[in-house]
């Protein structure tokens, strides 16, 4: 018993003060993109160098970037030469539209609380089932390490639990296989209605570098319908901490 | 972290639930084929690194981690070694890191060709195979995951076994669901 009390008190209090503190990110974190408004001159280097096509010129002739399919990997920041894209500290990144996930300009979207009937029903307690749809473990990795002492994820009345049944909604990782369709079906029809699907990951949101492969979606929204899409490859912990607080209505 | 995992394995309370539960015979895990720490953990010393080492490893190697038990206890012990042992070896090679570019341009890729990779993943071996048609595109591409080989390992460990034993012995193997339907 001496020994687990030492230990205890030499471990000492590791949760941190999120969401009142905010967190800090490592130095080589590429969060939020910002793209720039005016520039289109010399951008098809950049958009060239974009391995899923998430870097586009849009009809309004502006470079546009899809977060949902960004990788964050900064080829195209290594073209441009920090001018047109680059890559900022800013971790919040989730957004309840699909849409909301382009960025253009200098805008933002960041996913508001769901209707007041989910915010009433899962606001204090939101039980989760996690679905690797064919996921490479890194999107995995980073949600399931909210479960540790450092972000406590049960201190927000969220928890991932054992069975669809005892779940009020999914979060779902990879691109969706073909071999996993069946699986994901039968997990979103046997989690009781009233339910959320939360795509997790490039992958899930778009496909990621799977899109147009014969063996896979194009992310969970070809399938389900989603309720919270968090990009990143994968994104992250907080990333993810703030999408699920965000849709709860605990964050502002 | 190392004092939290030292404090498990001095817990009587601890090792009475992890030893002699869910035991895998060192038999049973080379007639259905185990991989990587589950295979470890009934004394074989099974790893892609060690034998068939690739880049780095054919210079540098870490003693594969095995304990003889083939219970939950030596699939959880076999991890603590392995996590220290890989510290070590990571610490060893960053400092003598070699100069160069991080990533190249892949090749042209070879025509009617057939290449087998095999990788130790951190749930044991993984195993690339692809075949080319004539104008040097995938005529066929599988992946094998750990987890296809270690299921069956995993019905073995339950027989006999109460139904409470069952979250204990799944997470000990901790196998992927999509990696098995791959």
């Amino acid at each position: 018993m001496w020994r687990v009390i030492l230990e205890r008190l030499r471990q000492k209090h590791r949760t941190h003060g999120y969401p009142a503190e905010a967190p800090v990110m490592p130095g080589r974190f590429q969060g939020r993109p910002v793209v720039d408004n005016n520039t289109v001159a010399g951008a098809e280097g950049p958009v060239a160098c974009c391995p899923t096509a998430a870097l586009a010129i849009g009809p309004d002739h502006r470079l546009r970037l899809d977060a949902g399919k960004c990788l964050f990997c900064g080829e195209c920041t290594k073209a441009c030469g920090q001018h047109g894209v680059r890559f900022t500290q800013e971790h919040r990144l989730a957004a309840a539209r699909r849409e909301d996930l382009v960025i253009k300009g200098g805008e933002e979207h960041l996913a508001d609380a769901l209707n007041k009937e989910a915010a009433r029903l899962f606001g204090r307690s939101l039980k989760l089932r996690q679905v690797s749809a064919g996921g490479c473990n890194a999107c995995e990795a980073d949600t399931n390490v909210l479960n540790t002492l450092v972000f406590d994820l049960g201190r927000f009345g969220i928890q991932f639990v054992a069975s669809p049944r005892h779940a009020d909604g999914l979060l779902v990782t990879g691109p969706v296989t073909k071999n996993m369709e069946l699986a994901l079906r039968k997990t979103y029809e046997a989690v009781p209605s009233p339910k959320i699907v939360i795509a997790v990951g490039a992958c899930a949101i778009s496909g990621g570098l799977f899109a147009g492969h014969d063996e896979t979606f194009r992310g969970v929204g070809d399938i389900l319908p989603v309720d919270l899409f968090i990009p990143g490859c994968p994104p992250h912990p907080w990333t993810i901490l703030d999408g699920l607080l965000r849709v709860l209505g605990k964050l502002r | 972290m190392a004092g939290a995992v030292e404090l498990l394995w001095a817990t009587t309370s601890v090792m009475a639930r992890l030893e002699e539960t869910g035991v895998v015979s060192q038999a049973d895990a080379i007639s259905i084929g185990l991989v990587g720490p589950a295979a470890r953990a009934c004394g074989l010393s099974r790893d892609v690194r060690n034998d068939f080492p690739s880049g780095i490893y054919r210079y540098a190697n870490i003693p594969p981690a095995s304990w003889h038990s083939g219970d939950v206890f030596a699939r959880a012990f076999v991890r603590w070694v392995e996590s220290q042992r890989s510290i070590a070896f990571i610490r060893e090679q960053l400092g003598t890191l070699p100069t160069g570019a991080v990533a190249v341009a892949s090749g042209r890729i070879a025509p009617d060709a057939m290449a087998v990779s095999l990788v130790e993943g951190w749930r044991g071996e993984i195993c690339h195979v692809a075949l080319t048609d004539s104008n040097g595109r995938f005529e066929h591409y599988k992946v094998s995951d750990p987890s296809f080989h270690n299921w069956y390992g995993l019905a073995l460990a339950l027989r006999n076994q109460q139904i409470s034993d069952f979250p204990l012995c799944n997470k000990s193997f901790n196998l992927s669901y999509c990696g098995h339907d791959l």
